[in-house]
C-alpha cells in the first residue's frame, strides 16, 4: 500500500508555539481526519504541507516524492481549500476560475461546471458578497476540478449546514473509487469524521497524541466509568482527565483492555467517541 | 508566463481599466496645456509602474499570496512571472500613453518627434526604476511596502522646500533638481553615440536582474 | 409570563425567498434550538425577532409585547451573539465595553467585570489579538452585562473547537437553571443542540417543519433503514424523505406507528439524529428519487 502522504518528524518553531515531531502517514485511498482544539498546530501542519511556511526539520513526501524537491508536479496533483478564503474580493468568481484554472494542465472545464451547478455557485458575483458557505463551495469546486490526486482540507465544512456536509462527505468518498486518490481534512465536527475517515490523528498544543486507523481508535480508547475509590490507585497511571461526580467517577482511558483485563465487572468501559477523547484530554492531562 | 499575465488581467481587470481612464484623462490635458511632451510620457512611465506594483499590494491585501504560492509553481518561478508580467503591464501601459499624447499632439497638429531613442531611454529608465525599487518592498511588505516609501518621499520633499526657504542663502532648491534636468535635456536633444545607449540599457537591465535575485530571496522566506 | 417569544403566522418575502407561515413559541426558562439548512430563513426570522427587518404579516410577540411597536425596549432585554461579532477589533475589550454600555438602561459593570474575570478574558487585549474562540465567550459575555432575558445565537459555533462548544453549552445550560433566562440558538452542529436544546424549530425553504419539545421530537419521527426491494410506489409516498445508498435506503417517517407495522420485520427503524432529519427533510420523494448520490454525475472523473 503506497502512501499519499508522509510526514516523518516534523517540526517548526515559532514563538510561543512548536510544532514537535509530527510523524503521520495517509495511505492511497483512504480519509485522514486532522483534529485537535484550536492553537493546536493543525493548520501549520496543513501550511507546512504547501510549503506557506519553512519548516525546520523533518520531512514531507507527496506520492512518494520529496515535497520541496519536486514541488511543482506535487503541487500539480494536490487541490486544496483553506479555512480562510484567500481569493481576491472584487473578482467575479468567473474571473477567479479564470485566472486559476490556466495552471493546473489536467483542469476539467466540464467537472468545474458540473460542480457549479450542484453547487449553486453565482459565477457573475464578485467573490465578497457571497456567504460563507458559498464561498467554501467555491473553494471546493476549484479543488476538486483538475482532478487532483491528494485532497488537502482545512476546516472545509466550517459554517455549512449539516445536509450540505453529508452531501459533501458522501461526495468525498464518492471520489475515492478512485484508489490512487486521499484526502486530508482537519474539522471541528467530529461526527463527520466518525462518517468518513478511515484513519485520525490527533494533534494538542503542537504534539502528537496519535495517529491511527478510526477501529484501532476505537480499540484502545474508552471511558471509564466506576465508583470513586475505583479510580484511585496504581489505577491512575492508566487514566486521563479523571472527573468525579456525586454519583461515581469517570475518565478516560487510552489502554482500555488493560483497564477491562484489571478491574473486570467492577468498572464499565465504554468506547470513547472523538469528542469524548478531545473533552477529558483538556479537562487536565493524567493524574489530574 | 502567459498564465501568469491572464492571472493578473482577471483578478485585477477593473484597476487596469482605471489606469488607462486616468492616461486618456492625463494626455487630454495635451490638447490644451502647455506641458512638454517628453516629459509627460515619462510622468506616465512612473504612473504606469503603479498598475503591476498594485497588483502585488492586492494579492497582498487579500491574502492570495497564498493560493498564487499553492498553485503548482515555484517561489522563484512566481517571483521571476512577478517581474515579467509587471515589464509587461508598465511598458504597454507606458506605449499607451505615448501613443494618445501623440494622437492629441498631432490634434493640434504639431507632431513632434516622439518616438527618438531620448524619449525612449527616459521612458525605460523611470520603469526601471520604479520596478527595481518597489517591486521588492512590496513583494515582501504588500500595500504598506508601497505607500510607506512614498509618504517618505513626500515628507522629504515637503522637509526639502521648508529647508530651502528658511535658509535660501545657503541651499538652493534648484542646485538639486538641475542636474536631472540637465541630464533630460541632454538625452532628450542631443543623439548620443549608439555605445553610450547600449551601455545606458545594459545598466538598466543589469539593475532589474540584481532586484529580482533579490526579490527571489525575499520572497522564499516569506510566511503566506 | 408564559412564552418568552411568540411568532404567529409570520411572513416575510425577498427576492427568490419567502419565509411563509411560520408559528412557534418559546416558553420562559427553556432553551430552543433552531436548525435549518442554510437560505432556510434563520438568520431572516432571527432579524424579524430583533426587529431589523420588517414583518410582511404575522405577529411577533417577545417578553408579551409587540415587537413592531417596542423594538427598541425588546432590544434592550435581548442579549445577541453573533458569529462575527461585528465589533470593532482595534479596541480594548474593556474599551468596547465602555462604548455598548450606555446603550443599555440596566448595564451592570460588576457584572461585565466578573464575567470577564470568569471567562478567562483579558480586558486590557485588543479584540483583534483574541482567538475566535475567545471573541466568541467574549460576544456572549456582553450579551449577559445587561440583564438579558432572552439570550438569542446565531451561529455562535462554527470554527469552535469541540472543548469551546461544551464549555459553551454548559454555560448556557447553567444561566437557564439559575435564572430566569431562555435561549433561542441557531446552529450547524446539531449535535450540540441534542445535548441542551429543550425545543427545536426545523425550518426549510421558509417554511416551519415543525417546532416542538426534543422528547416529541424523536418519539414522532423515526428514520427506517432497509433494502431497496421494500421501495415500491406506494411506500415511496408514505415517507417524508428518502435517500439511496449503496447499500439500500434510508427513508424518514413521522408517523412511527404506521411505519412500524408497515416495515418492523424487514427494515431497522430508529430514532432519528437531528441531522438524519435535516438532511432527510431535504430530500423529499414527491420531487421523484434524488440520484442515489446528488453529486455523483462528477465523480466520473
Amino acid at each position: 500500500m503506497a502512501d499519499a502522504l508522509e510526514i516523518v518528524n516534523l517540526r517548526k518553531h515559532y514563538p510561543g508555539f512548536t510544532l514537535r515531531d509530527i510523524s503521520l502517514r495517509v495511505p492511497e485511498g483512504y480519509v485522514m481526519g486532522l483534529i485537535g482544539p484550536n492553537g493546536a498546530g493543525k493548520t501549520t501542519i496543513m501550511r507546512l504541507i504547501m510549503n506557506l511556511t519553512r519548516r525546520d526539520g523533518g520531512e514531507i513526501r507527496v506520492f512518494g516524492l520529496d515535497l520541496l524537491e519536486h514541488e511543482v508536479p506535487v503541487k500539480a496533483r494536490i487541490g486544496f481549500v483553506y479555512d480562510e478564503p484567500c481569493f481576491p474580493e472584487d473578482v467575479t468568481l468567473e474571473n477567479i476560475k479564470r485566472a486559476v484554472s490556466r495552471f493546473y494542465p489536467t483542469w476539467d472545464e466540464d467537472v468545474f461546471g458540473r460542480l457549479a451547478r450542484t453547487f449553486e455557485l453565482p459565477l457573475k458575483k464578485w467573490f465578497k458578497r457571497l456567504s460563507h458557505g458559498t464561498k467554501m463551495k467555491f473553494a471546493l469546486a476549484l479543488a476538486l476540478a483538475h482532478h487532483a490526486d491528494f485532497i488537502l482540507m482545512d476546516e472545509p465544512t466550517s459554517g455549512l449546514d449539516p445536509v450540505f456536509r453529508r452531501e459533501f462527505l458522501m461526495h468525498l468518498r464518492e471520489l475515492l473509487q478512485d484508489e490512487r486518490r486521499a484526502i486530508l481534512f482537519s474539522t471541528h465536527i467530529t461526527t463527520d469524521l466518525e462518517r468518513i475517515a478511515d484513519f485520525v490523528t490527533f494533534v494538542r498544543s503542537g504534539e502528537l497524541v496519535f495517529s491511527a486507523a478510526r477501529d484501532e481508535i476505537q480499540d484502545h480508547w474508552g471511558i471509564v466509568k466506576g465508583e470513586r475509590n475505583l479510580l484511585n490507585g496504581d489505577l491512575r497511571s492508566l487514566l486521563i482527565g479523571a472527573r468525579e461526580s456525586a454519583y461515581g467517577a469517570e475518565a478516560l482511558t487510552s489502554n482500555a483492555r488493560e483497564v477491562r483485563r484489571r478491574l473486570g465487572a467492577a468498572v464499565v468501559v465504554e468506547q470513547a467517541r472523538l469528542e469524548d477523547i478531545m473533552l477529558f484530554m483538556e479537562r487536565g492531562g493524567p493524574h489530574a | 508566463m502567459l498564465n501568469f499575465l491572464i492571472k493578473d488581467w482577471y483578478s485585477n481587470r477593473p484597476l487596469v481599466y482605471l489606469f488607462l481612464g486616468v492616461v486618456v484623462l492625463n494626455s487630454a490635458l495635451m490638447l490644451g496645456d502647455p506641458i512638454r511632451p517628453e516629459e509627460l510620457i515619462a510622468l506616465h512611465c512612473l504612473i504606469a509602474t503603479l498598475l503591476p506594483l498594485s497588483f502585488v499590494s492586492r494579492e497582498d491585501k487579500f491574502r492570495s499570496t497564498r493560493l498564487i504560492c499553492s498553485l503548482p509553481l515555484t517561489r522563484k518561478a512566481v517571483t521571476r512571472y512577478r517581474y515579467l508580467s509587471a515589464w509587461a503591464y508598465a511598458s504597454t501601459l507606458g506605449l499607451f500613453a505615448a501613443a494618445l499624447i501623440g494622437i492629441a499632439l498631432w490634434m493640434r497638429s504639431e507632431l513632434p518627434r516622439l518616438l527618438t531613442p531620448g524619449v525612449l531611454l527616459v521612458g525605460l529608465t523611470c520603469i526601471s526604476l520604479a520596478l527595481a525599487v518597489f517591486l521588492p518592498v512590496v513583494i515582501r511588505f504588500g500595500l504598506w511596502g508601497l505607500i510607506i516609501p512614498l509618504v517618505i518621499l513626500q515628507v522629504l520633499g515637503v522637509v526639502t522646500m521648508i529647508l530651502v526657504s528658511v535658509s535660501s542663502r545657503r541651499l538652493n532648491f534648484s542646485s538639486l533638481v538641475v542636474p536631472v534636468r540637465a541630464w533630460l535635456d541632454t538625452a532628450y536633444s542631443e543623439l548620443g553615440p549608439p555605445l553610450y545607449y547600449l551601455g545606458w540599457l545594459a545598466l538598466l537591465v543589469i539593475l532589474n536582474l540584481v532586484s529580482c535575485r533579490f526579490s527571489e530571496w525575499l520572497f522564499a522566506r516569506r510566511e503566506c | 409570563m408564559e412564552n418568552v417569544l411568540e411568532v404567529r403566522k409570520v411572513r416575510k418575502s425577498y427576492e427568490g425567498f419567502v419565509l411563509d407561515d411560520v408559528s412557534f413559541s418559546l416558553p420562559t426558562g427553556y432553551i430552543m434550538g433552531l436548525i435549518g439548512p442554510n437560505g432556510a430563513g434563520k438568520t431572516t426570522l432571527i432579524k424579524l425577532i430583533l426587529d431589523v427587518a420588517r414583518l410582511d404579516s404575522g405577529e411577533i410577540r417577545v417578553f408579551g409585547n409587540d415587537s413592531r411597536f417596542d423594538g427598541a425596549g425588546i432590544r434592550s432585554r435581548i442579549g445577541f451573539v453573533h458569529e462575527t461579532g461585528g465589533l470593532p477589533e482595534y479596541l480594548t475589550l474593556a474599551q468596547i465595553g465602555a462604548i455598548v454600555a450606555p446603550f443599555y438602561r440596566q448595564w451592570d459593570d460588576q457584572q461585565f467585570r466578573r464575567l470577564a474575570g470568569e471567562f478567562e478574558l483579558p480586558l486590557r487585549r485588543r479584540l483583534g489579538t483574541l482567538s475566535r474562540g475567545m471573541k466568541t465567550r467574549f460576544s456572549l459575555v456582553l450579551s449577559l452585562c445587561h440583564h438579558a432575558q432572552l439570550i438569542i445565537l446565531d451561529e455562535p459555533s462554527s470554527g469552535l473547537d469541540p472543548v469551546f462548544r461544551h464549555e459553551l453549552l454548559e454555560r448556557l445550560s447553567a444561566l437557564i437553571q439559575n435564572e430566569e433566562k431562555s435561549v433561542l440558538f441557531s446552529t450547524h452542529i446539531t449535535s450540540d443542540l441534542e445535548r441542551i436544546a429543550d425545543y427545536i424549530t426545523l425550518i426549510h425553504r421558509g417554511r416551519l417543519v415543525f417546532s416542538s419539545s426534543r422528547d416529541d421530537v424523536f418519539e414522532n419521527w423515526v428514520v427506517v433503514k432497509g433494502g431497496r426491494e421494500l421501495l415500491n410506489e406506494i411506500q415511496v409516498e408514505f415517507f417524508r424523505g428518502v435517500q439511496l445508498n449503496p447499500y439500500g435506503f434510508e427513508a424518514l417517517s413521522d408517523d412511527p406507528a404506521e411505519a412500524r407495522r408497515r416495515f418492523s420485520s424487514r427494515a431497522v427503524i430508529e430514532k432519528p439524529s437531528l441531522e438524519d432529519l435535516m438532511f432527510l427533510i431535504t430530500r423529499p420523494c414527491a420531487a421523484g428519487f434524488q440520484d442515489p448520490i446528488v453529486l455523483s454525475r462528477t465523480a466520473d472523473m
